[in-house]
């Protein structure tokens, strides 16, 4: 029995680049309409079918999500379980103004991924020293549009210039849910730095996109 | 706490990486009716860059056997919710 491979470590650097830098920060054309709020009233309303529909078009991001913070392929397919069960019920809850699908349903991937993570155990949390380990590839999934597989080539290539020490901060806090002093420990670098590099970084991070959408505020 | 100093962590609290003290420390400062400054605006900043950590990973596709065992919750659920000793708010994870 097969189960899905590991994504790339999107924090390797290039290891997600398939597109140039310039190519990356191109700014992109208009959203289409992919908002999903008609079809998360459908699955709201209990159909099925609906439901799947966001399953096809989200799971295999949930599922790298989870598999990158629990990097259990078993596990992390429970946790898209889960997660598509929740998006089940909290339908209702959805709104598309306040952010994508793809937001709304990795954040609750994520959340559990965590929760489950947290649940091993405080010392597999803050010693496992795993999260530069390089990671096999996977062929993006057929039905990845254009706009995700730009926004995801955009977030990699700004991700790839920010300095190694600010970028694992950032990631041990996001897929790790370490928060600034759990992270001192696990590197041990002083808790002021790690702050100041989780700030600076967060900060270029923000810059960055910002100039690739064109969207500062 | 002030604006400036929320303004320090908030790249922190977005990313969920404060500890509970600095947490709260948080939250009350951002139901403070204010005047603020910016602190919204920062905060809607740091939110998007973590929303957009998760989506610069490669996909994965799980197994079609996860979407079958999604599927038979769901219909769990709902015949669970037809049994009138069984209220809808019955279900659980």
């Amino acid at each position: 029995m097969s189960v899905a491979s590991v994504p790339d470590d999107m924090l390797q650097p290039g290891a997600a680049l398939k597109v140039s830098p310039a190519e990356a920060f191109a700014p992109t054309p208009p959203s289409p309409p992919s908002d999903a709020t008609p079809l998360f009233a459908r699955v709201a309303a209990g159909d099925q079918a609906a439901l799947r529909a966001l399953y096809d078009r989200h799971a295999p991001q949930a599922m790298a999500v989870a598999m990158r913070i629990l990097r259990a392929p078993n596990e992390a397919e429970e946790i898209v379980q889960e997660t598509f069960v929740e998006v089940w019920r909290r339908a209702a809850e959805y709104d598309g103004r306040r952010g994508g699908a793809t937001t709304w349903i990795v954040a609750i991937a994520r959340n559990r991924a965590i929760d489950r993570l947290r649940a091993r155990g405080t010392i597999d949390r803050t010693q496992r020293a795993a999260a530069d380990e390089p990671l096999a590839r996977t062929a993006p999934t057929p039905l990845e549009d254009v706009e995700d597989r730009q926004r995801r080539a955009r977030v990699a290539t700004a991700l790839a210039v920010l300095p190694v020490e600010q970028r694992r901060c950032i990631e041990l806090a996001y897929f790790e849910g370490l928060s600034h002093g759990e992270i001192a420990a696990r590197t041990g670098d002083p808790l002021g730095t790690v702050k100041t590099r989780m700030r600076l970084g967060m900060d270029k991070l923000a810059a960055l996109l910002d100039d690739s959408d064109g969207s500062a505020e | 706490m002030t604006c400036l100093e929320f303004k320090e962590v908030v790249s922190a609290y977005a990313l969920g990486a404060l500890d509970d003290e600095e947490r709260a420390a948080c939250d009350a400062h951002l139901a403070h009716e204010g005047p603020h400054e910016g602190c919204e605006q920062s905060l809607r900043r740091a939110r998007r860059v973590s929303d957009n950590l998760g989506v610069a990973l490669r996909p994965v596709t799980p197994r079609e056997a996860v979407w079958d065992t999604i599927g038979e919750r769901l219909d769990d659920a709902q015949s669970d919710e037809k049994r009138p000793d069984r209220p809808p708010s019955g279900r659980t994870r």
